[in-house]
């Protein structure tokens, strides 16, 4: 699909130039479904605080849109947001505080110059901590059309493994399959005093690239090599 | 039939003329000793107790009083999934004299390909599941170099006899017999774990379980008496499984004890198992599952295997109340996963004892091991 114009677009608006549904592009970020709250610059190092649903502060905004293929659009800004949370700069833009953000600097657009309401007042950035993070990691056990089942074992703390199911939504566009490496984190941050604490958790598939004809080859071959070496102790 | 709880753990070992058939399972795992009489043992499967790493079986056995260097005469994996071979490798290297048994399907290239694949995964994360067959193999590497020694590896298939033991006129004679997998399961096994294992291009991950259908069901009889250990054996598909099991079945013998096949799982159940092979008055035996999204067996399972049998035991509850340190945990992921569950807990057993010219089962638990009719539904 390709957004046209570089006029105004109502997200709501079916007349106007159609837009992908944001909740749903958003969920095929790397880091799977989170809330963001727009407009609230965030520390670096930090996730924003849980607020507003994302895609329902989108949906109370009217902002211009940039040309370009969009699904090609939101695969870019979907990659610098992921860099961005996981602490990876671009040296050409500074914090980003929304998905937003990142489908502009994506597009070429300048950042903070649509026509979007004042931003709130951002917390001050000492007073943001994250206290605590844990992480568990596993294998997928059983896939099924809507979620999938996941042996976790705790990397961040003594603890013994469980199983969790997961939807599957939260991997998309990845296909999971049984055997498949996962990631869970959970964050906690406070946000100092007044502030509350928030939570937010992710899964993502731990990216082991592919296998390459030079590691396919190295497996059939010990493979055979150990059948051999057993092969005369079978009876 | 009698039902006695709790002593199992204490009781010395059976006489020379009692088997015995003991089920351990802690809630994802099984475990099955077998007393053959004359102090001859069998394993098939393993699990471990989670909370500690200790081995169950290995731990009754010694307590006991047996020898599992000498009196241990078959260690069985009759599949690779991680709830059947948990410390196994640990069984396999204990029982010095022991022959490993282990489906024809696994004894070949696609398989120990498989193993490498996901060995060089496992290096670069937490969960272990390749291991045991790593060692298991490096063991029989070992023992098979020893001049004189007897192959250390059995390939089980359909109508394979594993061990025998000549009758004696005080000892009647024991016969092992795999009954699959079958020459098409064997073929369609191997078929899936070169398709499962590692592709050029394709992401790299660990291999999905192995087929069901190279699971190996096992035939014993001792004297009078035989006993069906159902594995995770299907039903099929076609020539594969129970279908298949019940087409090259020679034996006119009843089993009068049987390991539910796949945790009481519907497509383990084959209807003509329970006329054709089994006793009225079978012993049931079952592990639970606790892994799965649906714990097995499943009300309905346990519903249907006691209208087979008024004598189903299962080692421990398919669910149980979560533990705190669980409940912190699926509190953590709240919002991101559901049903957080552990699936290990205390290892139950069940013992059934009978003597050669019994024909009754004496049957013992140690909690949580319970009668199938004490599971609430």
């Amino acid at each position: 699909m390709t957004v046209s114009g570089e006029g105004t677009v109502d997200i709501d608006a079916p007349s106007s130039p159609t837009l992908p549904d944001f909740a749903s592009l958003f969920n095929r970020a790397p880091l799977g479904p989170a809330h963001f709250t727009a407009g609230v610059p965030v520390p670096r190092a930090t996730m924003p605080p849980i607020g507003r649903n994302f895609s329902s502060v989108l949906r109370s905004r009217t902002f211009r849109f940039p040309s370009g293929d969009s699904d090609q659009l939101m695969a870019e800004s979907s990659r610098i947001l992921h860099d961005h949370l996981i602490g990876r700069v671009h040296p050409d833009v500074g914090p980003l505080s929304t998905y937003l953000d990142a489908i502009r600097f994506a597009s070429g657009a300048p950042l903070r110059s649509l026509s979007e309401g004042p931003s709130q007042a951002p917390p001050k950035p000492a007073d943001v901590v994250v206290s605590g993070m844990e992480k568990w990691e596993g294998r997928v056990v059983e896939v099924e059309d809507d979620y999938f089942t996941a042996e976790i074992t705790p990397l961040s703390s003594e603890g013994s493994a469980v199983y969790a199911d997961f939807s599957t939504e939260l991997l998309y566009p990845e296909v999971v399959v049984p055997g498949d490496v996962v990631y869970v984190t959970v964050r906690t941050v406070n946000h100092g005093r007044g502030y509350g604490v928030s939570r937010t958790s992710s899964v993502r598939l731990r990216r082991l690239g592919v296998w390459t004809t030079e590691e396919v080859e190295q497996i059939k071959a010990r493979g055979r090599q150990r059948f051999e070496d057993v092969a005369d102790y079978i009876e | 039939m009698r039902t006695t709880s709790n002593s199992a753990q204490t009781a010395g070992p059976p006489a020379g003329d009692v088997i015995e058939v003991s089920i351990f399972g802690p809630g994802k795992g099984e475990s099955i000793l077998i007393h053959l009489g004359n102090g001859d043992w069998v394993i098939v499967d393993s699990c471990v107790n989670q909370t500690d790493n200790t081995h169950p079986v290995l731990d009754y056995l010694d307590r006991l009083g047996v020898d599992v260097s000498t009196q241990l005469k078959l260690v069985v994996g009759t599949h690779a999934h991680d709830d059947h071979i948990a410390g196994l490798s640990q069984v396999y290297t204990r029982a010095s004299s022991a022959q490993f048994v282990m489906s024809a399907a696994a004894t070949s290239e696609e398989f120990f390909a498989q193993v490498e694949a996901d060995e060089s995964i496992e290096r670069e994360i937490r969960p272990k599941i390749r291991s045991e067959y790593r060692a298991i193999l490096d063991e029989a590497k070992r023992r098979g170099a020893i001049r004189n020694n007897p192959r250390p590896i059995l390939k089980a298939y359909e109508q394979r006899p594993l061990w025998q033991r000549s009758a004696r006129d005080d000892l009647p004679g024991v016969a092992i017999t795999a009954l699959s997998p079958s020459d098409e399961a064997i073929d369609r096994a191997q078929l899936k774990l070169a398709e499962g294992t590692a592709k050029v291009e394709s992401r790299r991950r660990l291999s999905a379980a192995d087929p069901n259908e190279m699971a190996v069901a096992i035939w014993v009889e001792v004297g009078d008496h035989a006993i069906l250990l159902g594995s995770d054996l299907l039903n099929g598909p076609s020539r594969c499984g129970w279908s298949a099991v019940l087409s090259s079945i020679t034996t006119d013998a009843r089993a009068s004890v049987f390991k539910v096949a796949h945790h009481g799982s519907p497509n383990a159940h084959h209807p003509s198992v329970w006329s054709d092979l089994l006793d009225p008055d079978v012993v049931a035996l079952l592990a639970p599952y606790r892994g799965g999204r649906t714990p097995r067996p499943a009300p309905s399972d346990i519903s249907r295997i006691l209208t087979l049998t008024d004598n189903a035991y299962i080692s421990a509850t398919p669910t149980k109340p979560e533990s705190a340190a669980t409940r912190r945990v699926a509190a953590h992921l709240k919002g991101l996963a559901t049903s957080v569950r552990d699936p290990w807990a205390t290892v139950g057993q069940v013992r059934a004892r009978m003597q050669f010219e019994a024909s009754v089962w004496d049957v013992e638990t140690v909690r949580p091991a319970r009668h199938l009719s004490q599971v609430s539904r």
